[in-house]
């Protein structure tokens, strides 16, 4: 941590606004984008982080200052965001890329049916990823999402990357399951189905 | 049943966590394991398609706006905290004046100690309905 960071801590610590709002602007976007991630909707997301900032503000002296302030600040985010995903299962927009024809998206795929596929397979994932328990959604966030590597996973969760591991790999079993019987039950209606590639990343020929 | 290195290698090498030496062995492995390689091509499939989600991320006008709610919900916050410690103060202060005043028995007392009651019990039924939420939350033992 820089010399810099500690005064801040200790500025917030001891109450200053100020400071506080430093804090706020180095880890906003983090805080807004993973609430994003998991909530799937912009107004919640930006209440969510928003009351998370709150509390922090408000639990500050329970803050130990010399470890860092994020990992403490999102397990405090992750507890609203928990509450709020069992209390509350909506969805009222949608705010991933692909979700509506926006320029960047539109522009992303070299063919209109590229385009079309991209969208689909975009609002497939997205809704198979609500489906998930909290738990498997979250490091789905984060790695998928938010591009956090297993180390640095394993620091803000508190949790061996050994398990950070066998969580992403039964969420993205779990998701590959929604989707299966997505396409058994034959319900493109409800969900569009899930294109065949001849390819995986990742493959070994 | 899946091969059981799949899901520690089989992760890594999807999320680009192995070093050069660790995927040329995964990789020789595979080459031979059935279940390995099915893996690989499925949830491979998955991780391609989630890294195809993009969330968007608020301009600068976006942020402008932020950190003046997240101060208005302080400021607001530590004025309710004042107000309700105020009113109860007040209600409580009221209620034993009521009851002890020489007026108490007449219908103009009786009507402010009926108000002031109900003030009270108002919030004890707050009260007792925060204190069950707590009790009933099933993530209240997740560590903040």
């Amino acid at each position: 941590m820089q010399e810099n960071d500690l005064d801040v801590i200790r500025r917030w610590r001891n109450g200053d606004r100020s400071a506080f709002e430093m804090l706020v602007r180095r880890h906003r976007a983090d805080a807004y984008l993973t609430a994003l991630g998991i909530t799937g909707n912009a107004e919640d997301a930006r209440d969510l982080s928003q009351e998370a900032f709150v509390k922090a503000f408000q639990a500050r002296k329970k803050f130990d200052p010399q470890r860092p302030f994020y990992p403490w600040f999102y397990r405090i985010l992750k507890n609203h965001c928990l509450n709020f995903v069992q209390r509350v299962r909506k969805r009222t927009e949608s705010l991933y890329h692909g979700d509506h024809e926006d320029e960047r998206f539109a522009s992303s795929g070299p063919t209109p049916l590229e385009r079309m596929e991209k969208h689909e397979r975009i609002e497939l994932m997205r809704r198979a990823i609500d489906q998930l328990s909290f738990e498997h959604r979250e490091v789905i966030v984060l790695k998928n999402f938010r591009g956090l590597s297993y180390r640095e996973m394993a620091e803000l969760l508190d949790t061996p990357i050994g398990t950070i591991m066998s969580r992403l790999y039964y969420a993205r079993k779990a998701l590959k399951e929604i989707i299966l019987e997505w396409e058994r039950s034959g319900g493109k209606n409800e969900a569009p189905s899930f294109p065949k590639g001849d390819a995986a990343p990742g493959e070994v020929i | 049943m899946v091969c059981n290195r799949f899901q520690s290698e089989g992760m890594k090498l999807l999320d680009g966590e192995m070093t050069p030496e660790e995927k040329q062995a995964y990789e020789a492995h595979v080459k031979g394991c059935k279940d390995c390689s099915g893996e690989l091509r499925d949830i491979g499939r998955i991780v391609e398609f989630s890294d195809e989600i993009e969330l968007k991320e608020p301009d600068e006008e976006y942020w402008t706006s932020y950190w003046d709610d997240i101060f208005r919900r302080l400021e607001r916050r530590s004025g309710f905290v004042l107000l309700i410690t105020g009113l109860i103060g007040v209600t409580v202060l009221g209620l034993y004046k009521a009851v002890t005043s020489p007026e108490f028995l007449t219908f103009k007392g009786l009507g402010i100690a009926v108000v002031l009651l109900g003030l009270v019990v108002i919030f004890l039924s707050v009260l007792r309905e925060r204190y069950h939420e707590s009790k009933s939350d099933p993530y209240k033992g997740v560590k903040q």
